[in-house]
């Protein structure tokens, strides 16, 4: 803790408008402050940061399994019947021989959401641990996680937008499995739970205790 | 603001840290439907079993379906090949539903795209590729490892019916139609060997209610193709359908005096019949085997040949052999031939002898073969040889009764039993025949020739007598009336002497003429 910081300093910056509040004294905490401009709420740190990145990571944790073990795609053709999963998806593209196509759905179907949960189980261990080095490097991870986390939506988009198209009655239909609920499920609690995480919680792990 | 009374300050009431949070409704609910989802799928796990099949081809681990009346029931997840190699072992996981199926008479099959005689079958798995058909048995105690038909069933085995049996002298493929009155009522479902190898027993399925109508009186014949048939009563063609001239067919009816009978149980054996005609004739199946003995040539009889009773056919010649008496040299030839009892019967309107027996004399004892026999040749019962025709001098053997033939003693202990034979009609004429002809060789025709030199010689001695006397003639006066009576005198005397050098000529050059006429 070299640097100054606003909390201690009592000052609360407005994520809206950007302007500085003067937090309310001890008598008023029980009122709550709010940005002097837009009337946001302030806080010090997002609340309760821990524990409602922990409650989503779990949820998302729980949904990967049946996300890569369930179909997520039912393709009914003359050609017979078939349910692929994600991983059955890409191993046939793979055989099949366009193999940049099975990297791309390997990568951001199954890498990136373990990625995701994985780096924020970190984070959030690190911080209830109250862990003070490597802080530069959590935060980049951080970082990387935010900007990655809407890109693994591509495998549900892709069987959203082939089973609304390919649905030509008698012949050859595709249906959603339950596998695409719960792969979008995945992907939309990891991305709350990455914005539930606050990362100045990296720098103070002290913030998080202060609040709880 | 100012003079305020003096209040107690509010104190802060510090928040509950056991406050449920919101938040940690989410991975609740998401642990729930984890955990639904996870029952859900072990729960969906059915049995695993095993198949062993002759090959593989068409089956795709993870991808061929198993259909129960084309709903899919399971999915082959691996194919390996048997320690011995002489089977694929196809490893298949089933629904839930499916697992009290599996019992030990459920049957599996490869359904593949199939053109049969019949029908066109399992066009969809073109597409789609092969997939395992499954029908469901009856039995109670369950099993894991089976062994795949080759075959699809014709018949599943849930449909009401009953099976028999018909004995036939030719496979007949399975899926072949069997009609009823042109009715379509079942399949033929198997074609095998029997064990002796002459016969093909050919399963039968009867789909209920048209089961009802094969009853112990029924015949089942051949209704393939078309029948074309020339004899005396014209040109008969007969067709049962558009369908069984193309693909063959199975009809059945009743036979004629049994639509009465009772009911006929599963698998009862039936005969498969070449035709109609021989379906609804009365059954030859029962047979007799007797011998005749002749003591005469049987030139013209043939294996094969007819036994006709008063020109009925009745039976037919199966073994001819010549015997002789090592001391007396007598030569006989005893002709074996069988015949067809029933046919006789059938007047009787009676299904069998023994019926008749039962109804001519109820309580009698049945009168044994021998004894019929025996008395049918006390009232005159003989075999002949009889010639069918005089052109190609086919003979056959004919029955009648000859009271007035001597009364013979019959071997007891000879097998087969004895018919004795009157010498045939036909045989005298021969006789006769025989007689001219000897009569004829015995004509000393080689004694003609010296005779016709003489003759010649004679002839030849009257021509200079002649010349004698026409010189002496000549004498005569030329217009003397004398002279002219003379003239025609002996014109024709020369005539004459040119016809008989002429005979002369004739005799050297076929002496036999003189038998048998002029060539």
């Amino acid at each position: 803790m070299t640097a100054p910081t606003a909390a201690p300093a009592g000052i609360v910056v407005c994520p809206a408008c950007g302007i500085l509040n003067q937090r309310a004294r001890a008598g008023a905490a029980a009122a709550r402050p709010g940005c002097s401009r837009c009337g946001l709420r302030l806080h010090v740190s997002r609340p309760r940061s821990l524990a409602r990145t922990l409650a989503l990571l779990l949820a998302a944790a729980v949904l990967y399994a049946p996300a890569n073990l369930l179909p997520i795609l039912e393709t009914t053709s003359p050609f017979g019947s078939q349910r692929d999963t994600i991983l059955s998806g890409a191993a046939f593209l793979w055989q099949g021989g366009s193999w940049p196509l099975a990297l791309v759905i390997l990568i951001a179907s199954v890498l990136i959401p373990l990625l995701k949960l994985l780096v924020l189980a970190t984070l959030v261990l690190s911080v209830h641990l109250g862990w003070r080095g490597a802080c530069l490097q959590r935060a980049r991870l951080y970082r990387l996680i935010e900007r990655i986390g809407r890109w693994s939506m591509t495998d549900v988009f892709v069987a959203a937008i082939v089973s609304t198209l390919v649905q030509l009655r008698g012949v050859a239909t595709i249906r959603v499995g339950p596998a695409a609920v719960a792969f979008g499920a995945v992907v939309v609690l990891t991305m709350l739970a990455t914005r539930a995480f606050d990362p100045r919680l990296i720098w103070n792990p002290d913030l998080a205790k202060a609040r709880a | 603001m100012t003079d305020a009374p003096h209040l107690p300050e509010a104190v802060v009431v510090p928040r509950s840290r056991f406050r449920p949070e919101l938040i940690w409704a989410i991975p609740i609910v998401a642990v729930l439907i984890g955990g639904w989802l996870a029952v859900r799928a072990i729960r969906a796990r059915g049995p695993r079993i095993t198949i062993t099949f002759r090959d593989a081809g068409g089956l795709v681990a993870g991808k061929t379906k198993i259909k129960y009346r084309d709903v899919d029931v399971g999915e082959v997840r691996d194919i390996g090949v048997s320690p011995d190699r002489a089977t694929v072992v196809i490893t298949a996981e089933l629904i839930r539903e499916a697992a009290p199926w599996m019992v030990e008479d459920t049957r599996f099959w490869v359904v593949r795209a199939r053109v049969a005689a019949a029908e066109v079958s399992g066009l969809e798995t073109v597409l789609s590729g092969a997939y395992i058909g499954l029908d469901v048995g009856a039995s109670k105690r369950p099993r894991r490892d089976f062994a795949g038909l080759e075959e699809a069933p014709v018949v599943s085995g849930g449909t009401p019916g009953r099976a028999f049996v018909a004995h036939s002298r030719r496979a007949i493929g399975a899926g072949t139609p069997i009609f009823f009155r042109r009715l379509q009522v079942g399949q033929v479902t198997t074609s095998d060997l029997e064990d002796d190898g002459r016969q093909v027993a050919v399963g039968l399925f009867v789909r209920a209610p048209f089961d009802r109508f094969v009853t112990t009186g029924t015949r089942f014949w051949d209704a393939s193709g078309a029948r074309m048939s020339l004899d005396t009563a014209g040109v008969k063609v007969e067709v049962e359908s558009l369908v069984t001239l193309f693909l063959g067919g199975i009809s059945f009816e009743p036979a004629p005096g049994l639509e009465d009978a009772p009911v006929a149980p599963a698998s009862h054996r039936f005969i498969l019949f070449r035709n109609r005609d021989e379906a609804m004739k009365p059954p030859d199946a029962e047979t007799e085997d007797y011998t005749v003995v002749f003591r005469q040539s049987v030139r013209g009889l043939a294996v094969g040949a007819p036994v006709e009773f008063r020109g009925l056919p009745f039976g037919e010649v199966t073994r001819i052999r010549l015997d002789y008496d090592p001391e007396t040299f007598e030569l006989a030839t005893p002709v074996d031939i069988r015949i067809y009892p029933g046919r006789l019967r059938a007047r009787l309107r009676h299904g069998s002898i023994d019926a008749r027996n039962a109804a001519a004399a109820p309580g009698a004892p049945l009168e044994s073969d021998e004894a019929r026999v025996r008395r049918m040749v006390d009232h005159g019962l003989r075999a002949q040889l009889r010639t069918a025709s005089l052109l190609t001098g086919q003979r056959f053997v004919a029955m009648d009764f000859f009271p007035a033939a001597p009364r013979v003693k019959l071997d007891p202990v000879r097998r087969p039993r004895e018919i004795p034979t009157v010498p045939a009609e036909d045989e005298d004429l021969q006789a006769a025949l025989a007689g001219v002809a000897r009569k004829v060789g015995q004509l000393p025709l080689e004694e003609v020739g010296p005779i016709l030199g003489d003759v010649r010689r004679v002839l030849g001695n009257a021509n200079t007598a002649f010349a004698d006397v026409g010189a002496a003639v000549s004498q005569f006066g030329p217009s003397s009336p004398r002279q002219a009576d003379l003239d025609d005198v002996l014109q024709q005397v020369a005539r004459a002497a040119r016809s008989v050098r002429a005979l002369a000529d004739s005799l050297e050059r076929h002496p036999e003429s003189l038998i048998r006429g002029r060539p």
